[in-house]
């Protein structure tokens, strides 16, 4: 026992010593990196291991899983995918593990002299109508193997299997989930001009996940996911037999029942809703209490209605957007007396703060998932362009500047949303000529388009994680 | 002066003064109640901020650095070129006449030494007194840095963080992580990395290894100030990636 005691007693004072030794030397802090780069990604056609004159479809699958999780990948902005001339092995004649583990397996040094980061191997197998994938995802410089997975899946669901698997890649490399198993819900002129429905589709748009959620033939607007994505609010011109009238009424619309309820129908507006993280409440704007919009605050248990903006009187309180601690509010309002500009509040309405001095309209503010961060579409001469800043106002930049095609003018882009995991913002753009659904990232240096048609799309709104 | 006395005189005047007063005086109190207790939508006044009209900002491009895209090697064929070989160049020289000017070159280079290292006449000073030295009476110089080689250390180092970052390139991946990492670098006096170790690793193995190829690559460092030139060398700094 008194041998443990002096043992224990040594190791504490080498340890302070070595501690005091090092806390004397100088410290050369570098500080935040300022170059970064993209890292170099070889990624093969996935092998099918299956017997190709039984599965008739397992090229179609097998690009499919490819070209998904490749788009996947390129979104993410971390790789550039290396040239499959520049391989020094046929991919097709090894096995998806090194030559260390299977005797048929790759050589990781022919992917070193190429200068590869990291090396993605992948195989599949359709049986009926099951795929089974199994993929790997090494990192070459140091031979070690990051991530290695087996799914299985219905073939129809081949498109949220390399969805599953990009996420999996950003979580093993970032250690934060990928928004690639997510959706977006917009309203379109899709079904025909006059009307504006609901939609919701994959995050990337997908043709074939595209699926009309109302049929009210009527103009939606400013749709809202609920915390947990099974739900969406909206709001819609409805018409009102007894007033011989369409009113813009606040509803809400169960996904997995496909059942739309209204929340609030008084004459007037009842718009711009947002869910609040509690997942209890909802935020909106309402008319008809104080006569011009205000900002209230819905409880789903007693359906009680709470007045959050007071004043100045006579001002417009629009498009409440609650903070993710569920703890401020985010608006948009002209109580300054002049253009429409971003405020915050207190979640009771107290402590408002002006947060944008700058552009002539400044409206749709969001917060990032984090709260650190916030979105807005902002107007300064003939069109609206997507900027971020700091929660409280400071650092802001523009994301978007595009001309218009076919126009010496400027196109618009607005209805900011970020993506649940705060990596990139979804917005709508018209330069294309009509609203288009586009992306774009933090720092603006990549926008990709999203749809590929000539309908308009309204509001598009990410969903939270799905997965 | 007479209308004045007829004011005066008039026998209602008092009583409408006193009826005027007293009806002045619920008003106020009624307004006052309304303002107290009745009061109407509260009016937010914000302390007062001058907003001149300001532009919105520019989009800005940010600097990535896209690693080019790896094609397959390629062997050039191409002819070597001969490299005309140069023939050495007898030299024609009077070797009595050399050998004479190295001789006159050499003894006034010796002159010019003696004259150096001659001390020059000085006054006769009396030595400092020495302090006695016993113990407990001697002085450390401590470990705070101050005035010119404060200035000195501050330079040498901003320079040095300058270098490394200059080779510390992040993968994109990388970039959020928040990760840090200490490395104990000691470097020779010509400013060359003579050995690395981490002394606080990130967790993350290919940061860890990022960082300490980042070190090697901007080796050498700036070379150190005299004072510096044993710390750095014995003891080393820490290195700490971002802070």
């Amino acid at each position: 026992m008194k041998m443990l005691f002096l043992i224990t007693q040594l190791i504490f004072t080498v340890s302070t010593f070595a501690q005091s030794a090092a806390d004397n030397k100088p410290i050369l802090q570098v500080g935040q990196a300022t170059l970064v780069k993209k890292s170099l990604l070889a990624m093969p056609q996935f092998q099918f291991f299956g017997n190709p004159g039984v599965s008739t479809k397992y090229v179609e699958t097998g690009k499919t899983l490819f070209d998904v999780l490749k788009n996947d990948l390129e979104i993410s902005g971390y790789f550039t995918f290396i040239d499959s001339k520049a391989y020094l092995e046929d991919p097709n004649k090894t096995g998806l593990k090194p030559v260390t583990v299977e005797p048929n397996g790759f050589n990781f040094e022919n992917w070193k002299q190429i200068s590869a980061d990291f090396l993605i191997r992948a195989g599949y197998n359709i049986k009926a109508n099951s795929i089974d994938l199994e993929v790997y995802l090494y990192h070459v410089p140091s031979s070690k193997l990051l991530l290695g997975k087996k799914y299985q899946g219905e073939t129809k669901n081949a498109r949220y299997m390399a969805h599953r698997f990009a996420n999996d890649i950003l979580l093993s490399l970032t250690g934060k989930k990928g928004f690639f198993v997510s959706k977006l819900a917009v309203t379109s002129d899709r079904g025909g001009k006059d009307f504006k429905e609901l939609y919701v589709m994959d995050w990337d748009a997908f043709e074939g996940s595209i699926k009309q959620i109302t049929n009210n033939k009527s103009v939606t607007i400013s749709p809202s996911w609920s915390t947990d994505g099974k739900k969406v609010a909206y709001s819609a011109m409805l018409y009102k037999p007894k007033l011989k009238m369409r009113n813009v009424d606040l509803l809400l619309h169960d996904l997995a029942s496909g059942s739309s309820t209204v929340i609030s129908d008084d004459p007037g507006t009842n718009s711009g809703v947002n869910f609040h993280p509690d997942g209890k409440s909802l935020l909106f704007t309402n008319t008809r209490k104080t006569g011009h919009p205000d900002i209230f605050r819905y409880y789903f248990d007693n359906k009680k209605l709470i007045k959050i903006t007071a004043g100045p009187l006579g001002a417009m309180n629009v498009e409440p957007y609650a903070s993710p601690d569920g703890r401020r509010i985010l608006f948009s309002s002209d109580r300054s007396g002049g253009h429409p500009m971003i405020y915050v509040m207190d979640i009771n309405g107290g402590n408002v703060n002006r947060l944008t001095f700058a552009g002539r309209y400044n409206s749709t503010p969001a917060w990032s998932p984090d709260g650190k961060l916030i979105v807005f579409a902002g107007q300064e001469n003939d069109h609206f362009d997507i900027f971020l800043m700091n929660a409280d106002g400071t650092n802001m930049i523009r994301l978007t500047s595009s001309p218009k095609r076919g126009s010496s003018k400027l196109a618009n882009n607005e209805d900011p949303s970020f993506s649940p995991d705060g990596r990139n913002i979804v917005f709508r753009s018209n330069r294309t000529g009509s609203y288009q659904i586009f992306l774009v990232n933090l720092d603006g240096s990549v926008e990709r388009r999203l749809t590929f048609d000539n309908f308009n799309y309204e509001k598009p709104v990410w969903s939270p994680f799905l997965d | 002066m007479k209308l004045q006395y007829l004011v005066l005189e008039d026998p209602d005047l008092k009583k409408n003064l006193t009826n005027s007063l007293i009806g002045h005086i619920a008003v106020f109190f009624l307004f006052t109640i309304k303002a107290v207790f009745f009061s109407g939508e509260a009016i937010i006044i914000n302390n007062a901020v001058r907003v001149d009209l300001v532009s919105l900002p520019d989009k800005v491009m940010p600097k990535i650095n896209e690693p080019a895209e790896v094609e397959p090697e390629k062997v050039a064929l191409e002819k070597p070129v001969e490299k005309p070989i140069e023939k050495p160049k007898t030299p024609t020289f009077d070797l009595a006449k050399t050998k004479l000017e190295q001789k006159e070159a050499l003894d006034k280079l010796k002159n010019q030494m003696k004259k150096k290292t001659e001390p020059a006449p000085q006054p006769e000073v009396p030595p400092p007194p020495q302090p006695t030295l016993y113990k407990g009476n001697v002085l450390s110089p401590g470990s705070e840095v101050v005035g010119v080689a404060k200035l000195e250390y501050d330079k040498y180092f901003d320079l040095a963080r300058a270098k490394v970052k200059l080779h510390f390139i992040l993968p994109q991946w990388l970039k959020d992580s928040g990760l840090r990492t200490h490395v104990l670098v000691k470097i020779d006096e010509r400013g060359y990395v003579i050995d690395r170790s981490l002394v606080k690793s990130s967790g993350n193995e290919i940061y860890d290894k990022l960082v300490l190829k980042a070190i090697m690559e901007a080796s050498p460092l700036p070379a150190p100030p005299d004072r510096l030139k044993q710390v750095l060398m014995i003891d080393g700094m820490v290195v700490a990636y971002p802070d």
